[in-house]
Protein backbone atom coordinates (compact mmCIF):
# COMPACT_ATOMS: atom_id res chain seq x y z
CA UNK A 1 0.00 0.00 0.00
CA UNK A 2 1.01 3.58 -0.37
CA UNK A 3 2.56 4.80 2.86
CA UNK A 4 1.37 8.39 2.58
CA UNK A 5 -2.35 8.80 2.93
CA UNK A 6 -3.98 12.07 3.89
CA UNK A 7 -7.00 12.53 6.17
CA UNK A 8 -10.36 12.32 4.40
CA UNK A 9 -10.94 16.06 4.87
CA UNK A 10 -7.78 16.83 2.87
CA UNK A 11 -8.93 14.68 -0.02
CA UNK A 12 -12.32 16.38 0.01
CA UNK A 13 -10.56 19.78 0.01
CA UNK A 14 -8.48 18.74 -3.03
CA UNK A 15 -11.67 17.58 -4.77
CA UNK A 16 -13.24 20.99 -4.06
CA UNK A 17 -10.20 22.73 -5.56
CA UNK A 18 -10.49 20.52 -8.66
CA UNK A 19 -14.17 21.42 -9.09
CA UNK A 20 -13.35 25.12 -8.57
CA UNK A 21 -10.65 24.82 -11.24
CA UNK A 22 -13.23 23.30 -13.60
CA UNK A 23 -15.50 26.30 -13.03
CA UNK A 24 -12.54 28.60 -13.72
CA UNK A 25 -11.91 26.73 -16.99
CA UNK A 26 -15.54 27.17 -18.01
CA UNK A 27 -15.35 30.88 -17.23
CA UNK A 28 -12.16 31.22 -19.27
CA UNK A 29 -13.66 29.23 -22.13
CA UNK A 30 -16.73 31.48 -22.16
CA UNK A 31 -14.69 34.67 -21.86
CA UNK A 32 -12.92 34.33 -25.19
CA UNK A 33 -11.31 32.15 -27.79
CA UNK A 34 -8.02 33.97 -28.26
CA UNK A 35 -4.70 32.17 -27.94
CA UNK A 36 -4.20 33.58 -24.41
CA UNK A 37 -7.50 32.12 -23.20
CA UNK A 38 -6.70 28.74 -24.74
CA UNK A 39 -3.29 28.73 -23.05
CA UNK A 40 -4.93 29.66 -19.73
CA UNK A 41 -7.52 26.87 -20.07
CA UNK A 42 -4.79 24.30 -20.66
CA UNK A 43 -2.69 25.69 -17.81
CA UNK A 44 -5.66 25.12 -15.49
CA UNK A 45 -6.06 21.59 -16.89
CA UNK A 46 -2.36 20.88 -16.27
CA UNK A 47 -2.70 22.15 -12.69
CA UNK A 48 -5.74 19.90 -12.13
CA UNK A 49 -3.90 16.88 -13.54
CA UNK A 50 -0.92 17.72 -11.32
CA UNK A 51 -3.13 17.72 -8.22
CA UNK A 52 -4.66 14.34 -9.11
CA UNK A 53 -1.28 12.76 -9.89
CA UNK A 54 0.46 14.23 -6.84
CA UNK A 55 -2.18 13.63 -4.17
CA UNK A 56 -4.72 11.07 -5.42
CA UNK A 57 -2.11 8.87 -7.13
CA UNK A 58 0.41 9.64 -4.34
CA UNK A 59 3.22 10.39 -6.77
CA UNK A 60 4.29 13.38 -4.64
CA UNK A 61 5.69 11.08 -1.96
CA UNK A 62 6.10 8.02 -4.17
CA UNK A 63 9.30 6.40 -5.45
CA UNK A 64 11.32 8.43 -7.97
CA UNK A 65 11.12 5.44 -10.31
CA UNK A 66 7.44 6.16 -11.02
CA UNK A 67 8.11 9.82 -11.75
CA UNK A 68 10.86 8.79 -14.17
CA UNK A 69 8.47 6.30 -15.82
CA UNK A 70 5.84 8.98 -16.36
CA UNK A 71 8.40 11.54 -17.54
CA UNK A 72 9.74 9.01 -20.04
CA UNK A 73 6.27 8.35 -21.47
CA UNK A 74 5.48 12.07 -21.70
CA UNK A 75 8.86 12.62 -23.39
CA UNK A 76 7.99 10.08 -26.10
CA UNK A 77 4.79 12.01 -26.83
CA UNK A 78 6.70 15.33 -26.79
CA UNK A 79 9.24 13.97 -29.30
CA UNK A 80 6.37 12.87 -31.55
CA UNK A 81 4.72 16.28 -31.29
CA UNK A 82 7.75 18.51 -31.70
CA UNK A 83 9.16 16.22 -34.38
CA UNK A 84 6.06 16.73 -36.51
CA UNK A 85 5.38 20.42 -35.79
CA UNK A 86 7.87 21.66 -38.43
CA UNK A 87 6.22 19.49 -41.09
CA UNK A 88 2.69 20.57 -40.20
CA UNK A 89 3.22 24.24 -39.37
CA UNK A 90 6.36 25.44 -41.09
CA UNK A 91 6.29 23.40 -44.32
CA UNK A 92 2.60 23.53 -45.13
CA UNK A 93 1.73 26.55 -43.03
CA UNK A 94 -1.68 27.42 -41.70
CA UNK A 95 -2.59 29.12 -44.94
CA UNK A 96 -0.97 26.46 -47.10
CA UNK A 97 -2.77 24.23 -49.53
CA UNK A 98 -4.60 21.32 -47.89
CA UNK B 1 -2.81 -16.01 0.11
CA UNK B 2 -1.69 -18.79 -2.24
CA UNK B 3 1.92 -19.15 -3.34
CA UNK B 4 1.00 -18.14 -6.93
CA UNK B 5 -0.72 -14.97 -5.74
CA UNK B 6 2.26 -14.19 -3.53
CA UNK B 7 4.68 -14.45 -6.47
CA UNK B 8 2.48 -12.26 -8.68
CA UNK B 9 1.70 -9.54 -6.17
CA UNK B 10 4.24 -9.46 -3.39
CA UNK B 11 7.64 -10.13 -4.95
CA UNK B 12 9.78 -7.07 -4.45
CA UNK B 13 12.81 -7.31 -6.75
CA UNK B 14 12.69 -3.51 -7.05
CA UNK B 15 12.02 -3.02 -3.35
CA UNK B 16 8.42 -2.25 -4.33
CA UNK B 17 5.36 -4.46 -4.66
CA UNK B 18 5.44 -5.91 -8.18
CA UNK B 19 1.80 -5.07 -8.77
CA UNK B 20 2.43 -1.40 -8.04
CA UNK B 21 5.38 -1.29 -10.45
CA UNK B 22 3.25 -3.06 -13.07
CA UNK B 23 0.36 -0.60 -12.85
CA UNK B 24 2.73 2.37 -13.28
CA UNK B 25 4.34 0.70 -16.31
CA UNK B 26 0.86 0.11 -17.69
CA UNK B 27 -0.03 3.77 -17.17
CA UNK B 28 3.19 4.86 -18.91
CA UNK B 29 2.16 2.80 -21.96
CA UNK B 30 -1.32 4.31 -21.83
CA UNK B 31 0.21 7.80 -21.86
CA UNK B 32 1.85 6.91 -25.17
CA UNK B 33 -1.52 5.77 -26.58
CA UNK B 34 -3.63 8.73 -25.46
CA UNK B 35 -0.73 11.17 -25.85
CA UNK B 36 -0.19 10.06 -29.44
CA UNK B 37 -3.85 10.64 -30.28
CA UNK B 38 -3.87 14.03 -28.52
CA UNK B 39 -0.61 15.13 -30.19
CA UNK B 40 -1.97 14.20 -33.64
CA UNK B 41 -5.21 16.06 -32.88
CA UNK B 42 -3.36 19.22 -31.83
CA UNK B 43 -1.10 19.09 -34.89
CA UNK B 44 -4.05 18.74 -37.26
CA UNK B 45 -6.02 21.34 -35.31
CA UNK B 46 -3.20 23.82 -36.01
CA UNK B 47 -3.49 22.97 -39.68
CA UNK B 48 -7.28 23.26 -39.71
CA UNK B 49 -8.49 26.37 -37.84
CA UNK B 50 -11.99 25.67 -39.17
CA UNK B 51 -12.24 22.83 -36.62
CA UNK B 52 -13.02 25.54 -34.10
CA UNK B 53 -16.46 25.93 -35.67
CA UNK B 54 -17.07 22.18 -35.39
CA UNK B 55 -15.93 22.17 -31.75
CA UNK B 56 -18.62 24.74 -30.92
CA UNK B 57 -21.21 22.01 -31.55
CA UNK B 58 -19.94 19.85 -28.68
CA UNK B 59 -22.08 20.07 -25.53
CA UNK B 60 -19.87 21.92 -23.04
CA UNK B 61 -22.42 21.73 -20.21
CA UNK B 62 -22.75 17.94 -20.56
CA UNK B 63 -18.97 17.59 -20.69
CA UNK B 64 -18.64 19.73 -17.56
CA UNK B 65 -21.17 17.60 -15.68
CA UNK B 66 -19.24 14.49 -16.70
CA UNK B 67 -16.03 16.10 -15.46
CA UNK B 68 -17.58 16.61 -12.02
CA UNK B 69 -18.83 13.01 -12.07
CA UNK B 70 -15.33 11.68 -12.82
CA UNK B 71 -13.65 13.96 -10.27
CA UNK B 72 -16.11 12.76 -7.63
CA UNK B 73 -15.53 9.12 -8.55
CA UNK B 74 -11.78 9.78 -8.23
CA UNK B 75 -12.42 11.09 -4.71
CA UNK B 76 -14.21 7.84 -3.87
CA UNK B 77 -11.31 5.86 -5.39
CA UNK B 78 -8.70 7.59 -3.22
CA UNK B 79 -10.89 7.08 -0.14
CA UNK B 80 -11.09 3.37 -1.06
CA UNK B 81 -7.30 3.32 -1.34
CA UNK B 82 -6.97 4.96 2.09
CA UNK B 83 -9.39 2.47 3.64
CA UNK B 84 -7.45 -0.41 2.08
CA UNK B 85 -4.19 1.03 3.44
CA UNK B 86 -5.75 0.85 6.91
CA UNK B 87 -6.75 -2.77 6.24
CA UNK B 88 -10.47 -1.95 6.16
CA UNK B 89 -11.50 -4.09 3.18
CA UNK B 90 -15.25 -3.66 3.70
CA UNK B 91 -15.02 0.13 3.62
CA UNK B 92 -12.64 0.00 0.64
CA UNK B 93 -15.10 -2.26 -1.20
CA UNK B 94 -17.97 0.16 -0.52
CA UNK B 95 -15.99 3.12 -1.86
CA UNK B 96 -15.01 1.11 -4.95
CA UNK B 97 -18.68 0.40 -5.59
CA UNK B 98 -19.40 4.13 -5.36
CA UNK B 99 -16.52 4.75 -7.77
CA UNK B 100 -18.03 2.24 -10.20
CA UNK B 101 -21.38 3.98 -9.92
CA UNK B 102 -19.61 7.19 -10.90
CA UNK B 103 -18.23 5.38 -13.95
CA UNK B 104 -21.69 4.12 -14.81
CA UNK B 105 -23.12 7.64 -14.53
CA UNK B 106 -20.31 8.93 -16.76
CA UNK B 107 -21.05 6.33 -19.44
CA UNK B 108 -24.82 6.97 -19.26
CA UNK B 109 -24.29 10.71 -19.71
CA UNK B 110 -21.81 10.04 -22.53
CA UNK B 111 -24.34 7.77 -24.26
CA UNK B 112 -26.95 10.55 -23.98
CA UNK B 113 -24.44 13.00 -25.44
CA UNK B 114 -23.52 10.69 -28.34
CA UNK B 115 -27.23 10.20 -29.12
CA UNK B 116 -27.78 13.95 -29.14
CA UNK B 117 -24.81 14.54 -31.43
CA UNK B 118 -25.73 11.78 -33.87
CA UNK B 119 -29.31 13.11 -34.00
CA UNK B 120 -27.83 16.48 -34.97
CA UNK B 121 -25.92 14.81 -37.81
CA UNK B 122 -22.48 14.71 -36.19
CA UNK B 123 -21.22 11.17 -36.74
CA UNK B 124 -17.66 9.78 -36.87
CA UNK B 125 -17.63 10.30 -40.66
CA UNK B 126 -19.00 13.86 -40.65
CA UNK B 127 -15.51 15.39 -40.63
CA UNK B 128 -12.00 14.73 -39.34
CA UNK B 129 -12.79 16.71 -36.16
CA UNK B 130 -15.72 14.43 -35.34
CA UNK B 131 -13.61 11.36 -36.21
CA UNK B 132 -11.07 12.50 -33.59
CA UNK B 133 -13.85 13.36 -31.16
CA UNK B 134 -15.41 9.89 -31.32
CA UNK B 135 -12.00 8.17 -31.38
CA UNK B 136 -10.67 9.90 -28.26
CA UNK B 137 -13.89 9.96 -26.23
CA UNK B 138 -14.72 6.39 -27.31
CA UNK B 139 -11.26 5.13 -26.35
CA UNK B 140 -11.64 6.91 -23.02
CA UNK B 141 -15.12 5.44 -22.46
CA UNK B 142 -13.70 1.96 -23.15
CA UNK B 143 -11.12 2.60 -20.41
CA UNK B 144 -13.88 3.72 -18.04
CA UNK B 145 -15.78 0.49 -18.74
CA UNK B 146 -12.65 -1.64 -18.23
CA UNK B 147 -11.92 0.17 -14.97
CA UNK B 148 -15.45 -0.47 -13.72
CA UNK B 149 -15.16 -4.21 -14.43
CA UNK B 150 -11.78 -4.39 -12.67
CA UNK B 151 -13.08 -2.36 -9.73
CA UNK B 152 -16.15 -4.53 -9.24
CA UNK B 153 -13.93 -7.64 -9.23
CA UNK B 154 -11.49 -6.10 -6.72
CA UNK B 155 -14.34 -4.71 -4.58
CA UNK B 156 -15.92 -8.16 -4.39
CA UNK B 157 -12.70 -9.60 -2.95
CA UNK B 158 -11.90 -6.61 -0.73
CA UNK B 159 -15.30 -6.77 0.99
CA UNK B 160 -14.40 -10.33 2.04
CA UNK B 161 -10.91 -9.22 3.10
CA UNK B 162 -9.20 -10.87 0.11
CA UNK B 163 -6.41 -9.20 -1.91
CA UNK B 164 -7.11 -5.82 -0.34
CA UNK B 165 -3.76 -4.56 -1.68
CA UNK B 166 -5.24 -4.60 -5.20
CA UNK B 167 -7.52 -1.68 -4.29
CA UNK B 168 -4.52 0.63 -4.67
CA UNK B 169 -3.87 -0.61 -8.23
CA UNK B 170 -7.41 -0.08 -9.53
CA UNK B 171 -7.55 3.30 -7.77
CA UNK B 172 -4.35 4.46 -9.50
CA UNK B 173 -5.73 3.29 -12.84
CA UNK B 174 -8.99 5.17 -12.22
CA UNK B 175 -7.16 8.40 -11.40
CA UNK B 176 -5.28 8.07 -14.69
CA UNK B 177 -8.60 7.74 -16.54
CA UNK B 178 -9.66 10.93 -14.72
CA UNK B 179 -6.46 12.73 -15.78
CA UNK B 180 -7.05 11.79 -19.42
CA UNK B 181 -10.53 13.32 -19.27
CA UNK B 182 -9.13 16.45 -17.60
CA UNK B 183 -7.19 17.05 -20.83
CA UNK B 184 -9.85 15.84 -23.27
CA UNK B 185 -12.46 18.23 -21.89
CA UNK B 186 -10.68 21.51 -22.76
CA UNK B 187 -9.28 20.00 -25.94
CA UNK B 188 -12.64 18.97 -27.43
CA UNK B 189 -15.14 21.24 -25.67
CA UNK B 190 -13.50 24.49 -24.56
CA UNK B 191 -10.82 25.26 -27.19
CA UNK B 192 -13.27 26.14 -29.93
Amino acid sequence: MSSTHLPTSRYVAIWAVLVAALLASLALGAAGHSRAFVVAVFAVAAAKAGLVVAYFMHLKDGPTMFTVLLAGAVSVVAVLYFGLVPDIVWVHGRMGSP
Amino acid sequence: MSHAASVQSERTSTGLPTGRVAIWWFIASEIAIFGGAVACYILLRMRHPEWGAAARHTATSIGAVNTVVLLTSSLFAVLADSAAARGDGRRAGRFLLLTSLGGLAFLAIKAFEYTREIQHGFTPVTSLFWSFYYLMTGLHAAHVLAGMVAMLAVASGARRGQSVHRVEFVAIYWHFVDVVWIFLFPLLYLAS
